[in-house]
């Protein structure tokens, strides 16, 4: 039974759907808490190869969406700020979902260029509009980048040998590398529910400092977050 | 109402492994660390597994374990009985030339590309082999030689582990024996010995009351229970140096000078033997006053470089430090330059404070300091100051500081710039540095060589680059094995180049001439 319900908002939440409960009673033990409602008859879950039926009182809109916490990532090897060198490091999220339209899943760095130390900075990889096949830097240069991999990867980081962002490509191992930016790039995108069994994505970085570089030394940090969202 | 209604909504702005709305969002953040070093002071790690065998009368096989290093193992220096024998890049050599059916004693360490080495291996004996069996107290009435029942001890393994005024030394013995261990500095046993009187085959000491840094030999003789001896000889150690805090002193006369995409900067390094490289960092701000602040350009041991990464018209304040082996750092020599914007002509300014304005409050313990309140420090004698000018030895460097509590806690920059007597122009400014203690700024400069009167400014600068005072004085640099004379410093000005030493010498020799020539007309006038 449902009685003088409406949607509630404020600044720091939203209640999405309501009901005065009448009828339930509330239930407890120490690992979980349920609060149910008067009039759910014929309520349920109905799954197909096809579609997925959410039926039942206080059913709709509510998906399953979960992003597994990602690592922090030690690069290695430590880098000679003066002779230069190369260093990677990775770390993985799992995206799961029920939602029949998918996610996507986009990162973005907290700074610009993202990785620093004081006043000091390493640039972002910077290949231009699409992503670099190779990772290389000049001599004079240093720049930190990444390169996704996983099952959903979008078309931007797959590559046909030569280029990346190749219609129909692959996702090479080592492969397609970009520069972090404060806007969030899409990195990975599925177009279905994949609950329970979820979708990882790896994110692998690597720093480049040339020969002359001379970059200052110290611990340099790039503050990273991996967004979710339901489709 | 519907709690998981609520937690749906909530969790837009919760992370990781919670069921959210559609339409909401999750997020997970982290952190991406990298390290940059730019040097390598990391020591390879100490060869492990040491064996040595003999393969022949006269050579013995060596082996052990790799190091790892950091950047990367570059070879190995072997050593036998405490003395260096040979470098390898590999992890085997051959010892040959050695005595028949004699026992060595042998230690490898590992070193990488910038000469840090690894502690010294366990030590490790190898024996060569026997020519033929020799008539002894176990040979039949033939001087046939079967395998003894009563063989005299050996030691298998010994090692040395020194720290800075003590030593443990370990070592194991084929059967069980009591020892004797004795160390001196000229030959074992002249500071002392220790008697292990247990019979057993591991045996542990501890020599203490060493001198850091310091060579000792060691003997040890083990004895079983038959009374059968064996005398270790020729074994050295070396305890660890007492560590270097020194700091060293600075490069010499730094200039930058602006070109049309550069600034070429030269500087002389430090003539000292542990003189390791120089930091040249830089600043758009002002001088860095320490070698990790700024922007590193340049680390090496090069007397000139080059900057290229330099805009027009932005005017960058250099400060090179010394390091040594021991990674302590020298106070900094600064220089400025600005590259010229296209049409215009550069200008480096004689004073690197002429441009910094005057701070409007001045605190009264600053206004106090004079040029008295500086001490100048030679062979650790603080040098009087006499008429406004200190008289140094310019063969020797020479400290200059002012105590830590004679200025304001929130003081910046002290800078001392000193001219040339010679070259006029040329200038070598310096920031003087916080002591270890903390009872001091102070700065030691390079031996001046030249002679002559240089003239010392002394700029007090407040946290916000604004100047506090501007003292005024001189250092009059004598050649010391001339000095003495009480010509306040001018005929040793004048003998402190070659050509006028010889001048000196050649008008002394025509005055000696002279006076023997008079002499002898003399002698004839009265004969």
């Amino acid at each position: 039974m449902v009685a003088h319900a409406q949607s509630m908002e404020s600044a720091s939440y939203q209640i999405q759907s309501d009901s005065i409960n009448v009828g339930g009673a509330p239930g407890s033990s120490t690992t979980y808490r349920l609060e149910d409602t008067l009039g759910e008859v014929g309520t349920g879950n109905s799954d197909s190869a096809s579609y997925q039926l959410r039926a039942g009182y206080q059913q709709m809109n509510e998906v399953y969406l979960a992003l597994s916490a990602a690592a922090d990532v030690s690069m290695a090897p430590s880098l000679g700020g003066i002779v230069g060198g190369t260093a990677n490091g990775q770390t993985a999220a799992t995206a799961t979902t029920d939602s029949l339209a998918g996610y996507e899943l986009s990162i973005r760095s907290s700074s610009s260029p993202a990785l620093q130390k004081g006043t000091d900075t390493i640039a972002d990889f910077s290949p231009g509009g699409t992503p670099a096949l190779t990772f290389s830097v000049s001599a004079g240069t240093a720049a930190f980048g990444y390169s996704p991999e996983g099952a959903d990867i979008v078309q931007r980081f797959l590559d046909n040998g030569g280029t990346c962002d190749a219609v129909g490509g692959s996702d090479t191992t080592d492969a397609c590398w970009d520069g972090l930016s404060t806007s969030p790039v899409v990195v990975a995108r599925r177009t279905s529910a994949n609950h329970p069994t979820g979708t990882q994505t790896v994110v692998k970085f690597r720093t480049g400092v040339g020969a002359n570089a001379n970059v200052p030394e110290g611990t340099y940090t790039a503050t990273t977050t991996l967004t979710l969202v339901a489709l | 109402m519907s709690v998981r209604s609520i937690l749906c909504s909530l969790t837009a702005v919760l992370m990781s492994l919670m069921p959210l709305c559609a339409g909401a969002q999750g997020g997970s953040q982290f952190i991406v660390g990298q390290s940059i070093y730019n040097i390598d002071t990391t020591a390879p790690s100490v060869p492990t597994g040491l064996s040595a065998t003999g393969i022949s009368l006269s050579a013995i096989s060596l082996s052990w374990n790799p190091s790892t290093d950091a950047v990367g193992v570059t070879g190995y220096e072997v050593f036998r009985e405490g003395s260096f024998i040979a470098t390898t890049s590999g992890t085997n050599y051959t010892d040959t030339g050695r005595a028949s059916s004699t026992t060595y004693m042998y230690t490898v360490r590992a070193f990488d590309a910038a000469f840090n080495f690894s502690a010294q291996s366990a030590t490790t004996s190898g024996t060569t082999l026997s020519p033929s069996p020799a008539a002894d107290e176990d040979s039949d009435e033939d001087g046939n030689r079967p395998p003894s029942r009563f063989p005299p001890p050996r030691i298998t393994v010994l090692t040395v582990t020194p720290g800075e005024t003590e030593a443990t030394i370990r070592f194991t013995t084929d059967q069980p024996t009591r020892a004797t261990v004795s160390w001196g500095i000229r030959e074992p046993g002249d500071l002392g010995s220790a008697r292990l009187v247990v019979f057993q085959r591991t045996h542990e000491t501890k020599i203490t009351n060493l001198a850091p840094g310091t060579r000792y030999f060691l003997t040890i003789t083990v004895e079983n229970e038959r009374g059968k001896t064996f005398t270790l000889l020729g074994q050295t150690f070396t305890t660890k140096p007492a560590p270097d805090t020194q700091d060293p002193f600075m490069p010499g006369y730094l200039t930058a000078t602006a070109r049309e995409a550069s600034i070429n900067l030269a500087w002389s390094n430090p003539n000292v033997s542990d003189f390791a490289a120089v930091r040249l960092v830089r600043s758009t701000r002002f001088y860095p006053r320490d070698p990790a602040e700024g922007e590193v350009v340049y680390d090496g041991q090069a007397e000139a470089f080059a900057d290229t990464r330099v805009d027009t018209g932005v005017t960058y304040y250099y400060a090179l430090f010394a390091r040594d082996f021991a990674g302590n750092y020298s106070a900094g020599v600064i220089a400025q330059a600005t590259v010229p914007r296209p049409g215009t002509i550069p200008v480096t300014p004689q004073d690197p404070f002429e441009d910094m304005p005057l701070a409007t409050m001045t605190p009264p313990s600053v206004e106090k300091i004079t040029l008295r309140d500086f001490e100048f420090v030679q062979h650790g004698l603080v040098l009087t100051l006499t008429d406004g000018a200190v008289p140094v030895e310019a063969e020797h460097t020479l400290t200059v500081r002012i105590a830590y509590d004679r200025v304001p806690e929130v003081l910046k920059t002290i800078a001392v710039t000193m001219q040339h007597p010679e070259r006029t122009g040329e200038t070598f400014t310096f920031i003087l540095k916080v002591s270890r203690d903390k009872k001091w700024y102070e700065a030691t400069i390079a031996p001046l060589q030249t002679g002559g009167r240089y003239q010392v400014g002394i700029t007090v600068l407040d946290y916000k680059n604004q100047k506090y005072a501007r003292l005024q004085g001189a250092v009059v640099a004598q050649i010391a094995a001339l000095a003495g004379s009480s010509d306040g410093g001018f005929i040793s000005y004048l003998l402190n180049q070659h050509w006028r030493r010889v001048l000196f010498v050649l008008l002394a020799l025509v005055l000696i001439i002279l006076l023997w020539y008079r002499r002898v007309q003399h002698a004839e006038r009265r004969s």
